[in-house]
């Protein structure tokens, strides 16, 4: 008996409706992902944080507008005021802020603090 | 002397020949998209926040409190009138942290009404989303 094979053709996957799949996915993926690498850090805004018992030893730096803070009633320029922080012992730090001041230079600040190695630093915007 | 012929020897290579090199890209930056970025909604265009070198990293809980730079206020991509915040968050609860997206211009004069009304309805966890510095 004779069968006659078809002759097999060399096979070729046609390579478009992959392309198409994978130029969706790309899409898909510019669209959906973040690029911007997202932190949190907590605010105080419960009734009676603050620290206002006067036996415990409290540090309060208030930040102005200005590029300028406050600490415990003196006047300092931000750049220069890292190196005073930095002579302080660990206390508690409460950081309230002037109306006029920004939120990214009150969070300048709180990063200058922790960089002087002062951790325990409240973030208390409401006076 | 060299013969010249008219047929083109190239015409039996395959037609998806050319297209390769464009695939390889696309592949490539697929798997770039794929590694560098995070599955996560984008924020809106005309909030950047503020950068901080804290490093706590960030919950994949939605932000849905977003505080523009001139104070006004969306929850849940709706605009929302500070005075009706208690009603609009009454369905929370009050002991989960609500995570607060602000520009990082804005001025505390603008944000402190927003603080006050979080605090007027309860809330007392929140969290301020900051752009991780390097």
């Amino acid at each position: 008996m004779h069968i006659d094979m078809p002759a097999r053709k060399a096979s070729m996957i046609s390579l478009t409706p992959l392309i198409d799949v994978v130029f969706i996915l790309l899409v898909f993926f510019m669209l959906a992902t973040r690029f911007i690498d997202l932190a949190h850090q907590p605010l105080t805004v419960a009734v009676g944080s603050t620290a206002s018992d006067p036996a415990t030893t409290v540090l309060r730096i208030t930040v102005l507008g200005n590029n300028r803070i406050d600490i415990d009633g003196k006047r300092y320029r931000l750049d220069r005021a890292e190196q005073h922080l930095k002579t302080l012992t660990a206390v508690p730090v409460y950081v309230i802020s002037d109306n006029d001041a920004s939120l990214q230079s009150v969070l300048n600040v709180t990063d200058m603090l922790q960089r002087s190695g002062l951790h325990d630093v409240h973030l208390d915007l409401l006076p | 002397m060299r013969s010249f012929s008219l047929t083109p020897t190239t015409s039996r290579r395959p037609d998806i020949e050319p297209v390769l090199p464009l695939i390889n890209v696309v592949f490539l930056l697929l798997i770039f998209f794929m590694v560098a970025g995070k599955l996560a909604p984008s924020l809106p265009s005309d909030i950047t926040p503020p950068d901080s070198q804290v490093t706590e990293s960030i919950s994949d809980e939605p932000m849905e409190l977003v505080v523009r730079p001139d104070g006004s206020v969306l929850w849940r991509e709706q605009p929302m009138q500070l005075a009706d915040m208690p009603d609009r968050l009454d369905g929370i609860r009050k002991d989960r942290p609500v995570q607060l997206l602000t520009d990082g211009t804005i001025t505390i004069a603008n944000l402190r009404p927003v603080l006050d009304a979080l605090r007027a309805t309860g809330v007392t966890d929140v969290l301020l989303v900051t752009r991780r510095a390097p």
